[in-house]
């Protein structure tokens, strides 16, 4: 289905995309970093109205 | 377990176990009929917006609101998806399915989850969209039946990645996935992701319902609702990009003209994609300029960067096989000679058009902020998710339809003709439907509101009367739409149980 | 190393990226005179 060379060594970069377990865990962890858990942080850390009688 | 039963495919070359065969049927029969139901739904719901016929009563529009995005949205889509999961990771590779148990569970987990969802609604105890934004409150069962529906789905794509790790320590393939195969696995991990954000916000707000926790804060509510909701929408576009590619190398002998650039373009979407989830977010007070910048306007570029990739990715593989075909003429030949008649092709192509110009470039226009803040809420957005997911990915799925009933069902399309035609009047109709959504909703037509004279209420307020025209185009363009997909359904149906039987 | 890459031959979408590169250019112009129209950036 695509142009296939089974001839010499794996670039590098071939090899980080073939591990698809590490590109499940990057997928994972670096959108909840940077949109979750400092979203979460954030919404945390407004401060609280005081209540006024 | 002995022997595996395997046969190949006539017509495709493809060799095919019969655990996966009945796996990717059954999926794809479940998606045609959900599909049925929310197509039903839009119908109601599109004939109640247009104002010359405001066909449902109050309560009614919004509790079909709640099934069409369920049914249409998710539903559909995950049902097709999970189709493809199996198709790619055991099919497309010639090896076994190594977890067919698995895909039954979780089959069986999302029709449970999407009935217990559509009988709640309908019984009226979930009125909600299918945001659920707390603090509305809707029956406990609801968000069972979403928590059934979304660990059905999570089980059917992690089997994404237990068959192909498995497969690759037998030997299943050498070297690499094959590219649509890669980018089903990009549609994977971008699902675990979402599907741990479903848990992390159902849970608790199930939690809640039931009166357990005393409340669930909406910032946060909305923050990682929308890293499921969202990020949902980005295994259909790694989906649906697949499926492009797929459909190129099945109907013309497409290949991708360069492996490293379009792998790096899912690399960029599993990375970058998730977090332009923050433009929901963009007019929420609570969060802080610099996470919207950062996640929007920033980051989300290099997941456009990404779409840009494969836009021309896809169209140059198709003219470098039709050129091999012969079709060198000026520069446009192949344009005019591709085989715009088979529609997995037409459906393609429709897709990639539709997607890209409509859905796409309206997607990163409202995901900036200085626009967002005129367009959040307005009919603008609703026309440009009808855009990506609508005219984009559910078009892709019905193009490949075409291929998956004889490669996978053994049968013949019934009506041809019809199938010619189906995605053309389909797009067209969506384009329409999209194009009149949009421009009702720069003149300030809110989305999912029931009645837009405000008739009863206490202060008036008029539109430019020029909405009028676009609402109705958006009502010509919803029937047209539905007639294309009555169309699909029956066609998809009617081959599959009277379809001439492929040798 | 083979022919590869000059089996790889696409000038009809590569006519069309330059289009796209073009009206792009455009856009981002008229995009920038918005901004300092309507919403008074300098």
């Amino acid at each position: 289905m695509h142009a296939e060379r089974n001839d010499g060594p794996v670039p590098g970069g071939q090899t980080f995309y073939d591990n698809i377990i590490l590109l499940l865990i990057l997928g994972i962890v670096v959108p909840t970093l940077v949109y979750t858990v400092w979203g979460l942080v954030e919404i945390m850390n407004v401060p609280k109205l005081p209540i006024v009688p | 377990m002995a022997n595996f039963d395997f046969r190949t495919c006539s017509i495709s070359g493809l060799k095919i176990d019969k655990a996966s065969e009945n796996l990717v049927r059954w999926n794809l029969i479940a998606a045609f009929a959900t599909l049925a139901v929310g197509g039903l739904f839009a119908l109601l719901v599109a004939l109640t917006r247009w104002p010359s016929v405001h066909l449902l009563p109050l309560e009614f529009y919004y509790r079909f609101l709640t099934l069409h995005g369920i049914d249409a949205l998710l539903a559909w889509i995950i049902f097709f998806e999970i189709a493809l999961v199996h198709f790619t990771s055991a099919v497309l590779l010639g090896t076994r399915s190594y977890v067919p148990w698995l895909g039954w569970l979780a089959f069986a987990l999302m029709l449970i989850g999407g009935g217990v969802i559509n009988v709640i609604v309908l019984l009226g105890k979930a009125d909600v969209m299918f945001t659920s934004y707390v603090p509305l409150k809707a029956d406990p069962i609801y968000y069972l039946g979403v928590i059934l529906f979304a660990v059905g789905a999570l089980l059917g794509f992690i089997i994404f990645f237990i068959n192909v790790i498995l497969s690759k320590r037998d030997g299943g393939y050498k070297r690499s996935l094959p590219l649509g195969v890669f980018g089903l696995g990009a549609a994977s991990i971008i699902a675990v992701l979402t599907l741990l954000h479903g848990a992390g916000i159902f849970v608790p707000t199930l939690l809640w319902s039931m009166n357990l926790i005393p409340n669930v804060d909406p910032s946060a509510y909305r923050l990682v609702f929308w890293g499921l909701g969202h990020s949902s929408q980005q295994i259909n576009v790694c989906a649906m990009v697949s499926v492009w590619y797929m459909t190129s190398a099945f109907v013309v002998g497409g290949k991708p003209v360069n492996e490293k650039l379009s792998r790096t373009a899912f690399v960029l979407y599993i990375l970058f994609i998730n977090i332009a989830s923050e433009h929901h977010l963009l007019v929420d007070p609570v969060l802080s300029t610099w996470h919207k910048i950062v996640n929007t306007s920033y980051m989300m570029h290099l997941a456009v960067l990404a779409s840009m990739i494969h836009a021309f990715a896809i169209p140059a593989s198709m003219e470098v096989a039709l050129r091999e075909q012969g079709y060198t003429r000026g520069l446009f030949e192949w344009v005019k000679k591709a085989p715009w008649s088979n529609p997995a092709f037409s459906g393609i192509a429709i897709s990639i058009l539709l997607f890209g110009f409509l859905g796409g470039i309206t997607g990163v226009i409202f995901g900036t902020e200085q626009f967002n803040i005129i367009r959040h809420n307005t009919w603008a957005i609703t026309g440009h998710f009808h855009g990506t997911v609508v005219a984009g990915t559910t078009i892709a799925f019905m193009g490949f339809t075409y291929l998956l009933i004889p490669y996978i069902f053994k049968r013949e399309l019934i009506w041809k003709g019809f199938a010619t035609i189906q995605p053309y009047l389909y797009g067209v109709g969506v384009a329409i439907l999209s194009i009149g959504m949009m421009s009702a909703g720069a003149f300030g037509i809110p989305r999912r509101h029931y009645d837009v004279t405000f008739s009863g209420a206490p202060f008036s307020f008029t539109f430019d009367p020029a909405v009028d025209m676009f609402m109705s185009m958006m009502g010509v363009g919803a029937v047209l739409a539905v007639l294309g997909g009555v169309l699909y359904i029956l066609i998809a149906f009617g081959s599959v149980i009277f379809g001439k039987e492929v040798q | 190393m083979s022919n590869h890459k000059d089996d790889m031959h696409a000038p009809g979408v590569f006519a069309l990226s330059l289009v796209f590169l073009a009206v792009f250019i455009v856009i981002w112009f008229a995009h920038l005179k918005w901004l300092m129209d309507i919403w008074a950036v300098r």
